[in-house]
């Protein structure tokens, strides 16, 4: 039984993460909190669902023609409505980017209806391990949320062109005197967190269901675990997403309807121990 | 400079306009008039919108239906019926916006819908103030002395409660029940009145697991409660949910029954696409059998239609109590020949109504129960799935003493 309530958990924490990794990557870089990215992930969701269920492309070529073209979008939404905005009030990019969640749930609506729908899953069937049951499903949504983070993490830390990221995370102006063209690099980390949101829609999906109304709280989420991680900290979304998928994944096998107490109890804590997260250090919205 | 003045000046006369318009509507119809307007409050947005759209849908197609014979007769003048449906968005303030909207914009007479009761709490008190009959097609929440105007037309979430509980007790044998509430009004509710008839009943409720709305990973809500093996999952969530529990605790290995007190899910192909067809297999939940037997001439032409037009994909055509609200309300106009509140009320206390949708009359009571008597008491079907459609299981008839 413990066993089962621990890989449940698990299964939650690796949600969680992959969400938050790709809001934590835009923060980390653009100093934009990106309220549209639940929108981006429903959108992923819903592209792997039309180019499957309705023109019949299998579960894999869905997923990356999903991904390409969320990539598309984000970065349109960079161009035409984030990078006009740098250096204006913050509050004017947090606007415009919550009236863009807006537009793109609205717009799932019109196209898509309000209604449940389904991705078939390419996985099927169950595995009895340690006494726990899980389905292979989701094994593999937490192996491939495993891997896209891992990727992520690598390719900010361990490449040239992560070096570069950072050091336009750090100081823009002083990366742009030593050559660094700011606006590709601003398109392109927008271009692969919008992937990751997709590729959160195409693992995700298949385990539950889609419809216009997933993307809220799963931002919600998401911004809460970036926060009790350290705004712009991968690992701090790492290590906050799995406190808080213990947490409810071990709460709501237990406690019921004092896991949300508790866990608000818990973040409540951390904010007051570490003000800037877990892993987080102080930064500035440039 | 003056130029761009005046421009200026005129778009900002054109935007007070428009934002000033909304509340002077074009003059809506009087009682006299040819059109007699019918708001059906209902979420067409969020979870519970496939109900809420279905509702619209089966009202439309009553009220087309009802203009294509001419109308309804009061006092001598005829009417053509329109419905006029707002979203009530499942919500306390959003039931209280759209009856403002329906009451005072739209000038509707009567009212139908809410079926759920945070949306019924918002608007209740305000069609009561301003006697509009209203109609619930739901089971939310019930009527009493403190709303006189409003008619339960279906069974109510605790009548719909009972009646499964009976029919899994006596016909499947299943006494021990895990229950999974919304944790929200609806579930609170359901769980509470469970609890104070469960002797009476002759139910043992193994656990009790309140889901967060919009909950998708139910493991850590089964995984427990599912060790105690009980009977039967009485799953009293939104539809989406309830397709998530059928596939998560099959996955989980649970064997037994998978139950809902709310209706069968209309367009059941998406639904075990969601659920997993070989997992939904038995799920049983409120659906009327698929025949046209017993049914009204007007009946049986209202369900021929619905099958061609509202579901030529295939709907399963489940509780078709859907719009037995709009056929009550035109009865007791027809009857009445008013549209006097406190005269439709009578009419509504004493008549035997002819429903559409099924064999058995329809009258109104539960003035012991409730305290008035604007509750009808009515038999809720069940019906389990079985391939891609479903298998009629029984009736039961709960008394509302």
């Amino acid at each position: 039984m413990l066993e089962q309530v621990l890989i449940n958990s698990l299964v939650l924490s690796g949600t969680y993460i992959l969400i938050a990794s790709g809001l934590t990557l835009i923060f980390g870089i653009l100093r934009v909190i990106n309220f549209a990215h639940g929108a981006l992930y429903m959108v992923g969701a819903y592209l792997v669902y039309t180019f499957l269920s309705l023109m019949g492309v299998n579960y894999f070529l869905s997923t990356v023609m999903a991904i390409i073209a969320t990539a598309m979008i984000g970065m349109a939404i960079e161009a035409g409505i984030l990078h006009p905005l740098v250096d204006k009030p913050l509050l004017a990019g947090l606007g415009a980017i919550l009236g863009v969640a807006f537009i793109i749930e609205g717009g799932a609506r019109m196209i898509w209806g309000e209604e449940n729908v389904a991705i078939q899953s390419p996985f099927s069937g169950v595995l009895h391990f340690l006494g726990a049951t899980v389905s292979w499903e989701r094994i593999a949504a937490v192996v491939l949320s495993a891997i896209i983070v891992m990727g992520l993490y690598y390719w900010i830390w361990n490449t040239k062109q992560g070096y570069i990221i950072r050091a336009v995370a750090e100081n823009r102006q002083v990366a742009s005197l030593q050559g660094v063209n700011e606006r590709r690099i601003r398109l392109l980390v927008m271009a692969v967190a919008s992937g990751v949101a997709a590729a959160a829609g195409a693992i995700m999906g298949p385990l539950f269901y889609v419809n216009p109304y997933m993307g809220g709280p799963a931002v919600f989420k998401g911004l809460l675990i970036i926060a009790i991680g350290g705004m712009g900290s991968i690992n701090g979304s790492v290590l906050a997403g799995l406190i808080v998928g213990f947490v409810e994944g071990i709460g709501y096998s237990y406690w019921g309807p004092l896991t949300e107490i508790a866990s608000f109890i818990l973040v409540i804590l951390i904010f007051v121990l570490r003000p800037h997260g877990l892993l987080g250090v102080p930064y500035e919205f440039h | 400079m003056k130029r761009r003045n005046k421009n200026r000046w005129i778009g900002l006369m054109m935007l007070a306009g428009f934002m000033v318009a909304p509340f002077f509507p074009a003059q809506a119809a009087e009682p006299g008039q040819k059109v007699l307007k019918i708001g059906d409050l209902n979420p067409l947005t969020g979870p519970a919108a496939a109900w809420g759209m279905n509702t619209l849908k089966y009202l439309q197609l009553a009220a087309q239906l009802t203009n294509s014979k001419g109308g309804i007769t009061v006092a001598g003048q005829n009417y053509t019926v329109e419905i006029v449906g707002v979203d009530d968005k499942d919500t306390v303030e959003g039931g209280r916006a759209a009856a403002e909207k329906l009451i005072y914009r739209d000038k509707a007479k009567f009212l139908v819908g809410s079926f759920r009761p945070a949306p019924v709490s918002g608007w209740a008190p305000l069609a009561t103030k301003e006697k509009i009959m209203a109609a619930i097609g739901g089971p939310s929440i019930s009527p009493g002395p403190k709303t006189p105007y409003l008619f339960q037309c279906a069974a109510s979430l605790a009548e719909r409660a009972e009646a499964l509980v009976k029919l899994m007790n006596k016909t499947l044998g299943a006494k021990r029940a895990l229950f999974l509430c919304s944790d929200d009004l609806d579930g609170k509710l359901d769980y509470e009145y469970a609890l104070k008839n469960k002797e009476r009943w002759g139910l043992e409720i193994t656990d009790l697991k309140m889901v967060p709305k919009g909950a998708t990973d139910l493991y850590p809500f089964l995984t427990e409660p599912l060790k105690k093996n009980p009977d039967w999952i009485y799953c009293k969530l939104a539809i989406g949910t309830t397709a998530l529990v059928v596939k998560q605790a099959r996955e989980l290995g649970y064997k037994g029954y998978i139950t809902s007190p709310t209706s069968m899910p209309g367009k059941i192909a998406d639904w075990q696409k969601i659920a997993g067809m070989e997992a939904s297999q038995g799920f049983i939940a409120i659906c009327d059998p698929l025949t046209d037997e017993g049914l009204s001439p007007l009946g049986k032409e209202a369900l021929a239609i619905a099958q061609k037009t509202l579901w030529p994909e295939g709907w399963v055509g489940t509780d078709r109590n859907y719009n037995t609200q709009f056929w009550i309300l035109k009865e007791a106009l027809e009857v009445a020949n008013t549209f006097d509140p406190d005269k439709l009320v009578e009419v509504l206390y004493k008549h035997t109504f002819t429903r559409h949708e099924a064999s058995f009359p329809l009258k109104f009571g539960g003035e012991k129960t409730y305290g008035i008597p604007n509750h009808t008491t009515l038999p809720v079907s069940f019906s389990k799935m079985a391939g891609s459609s479903v298998q009629f299981l029984g009736s039961e008839y709960v008394t509302s003493p």
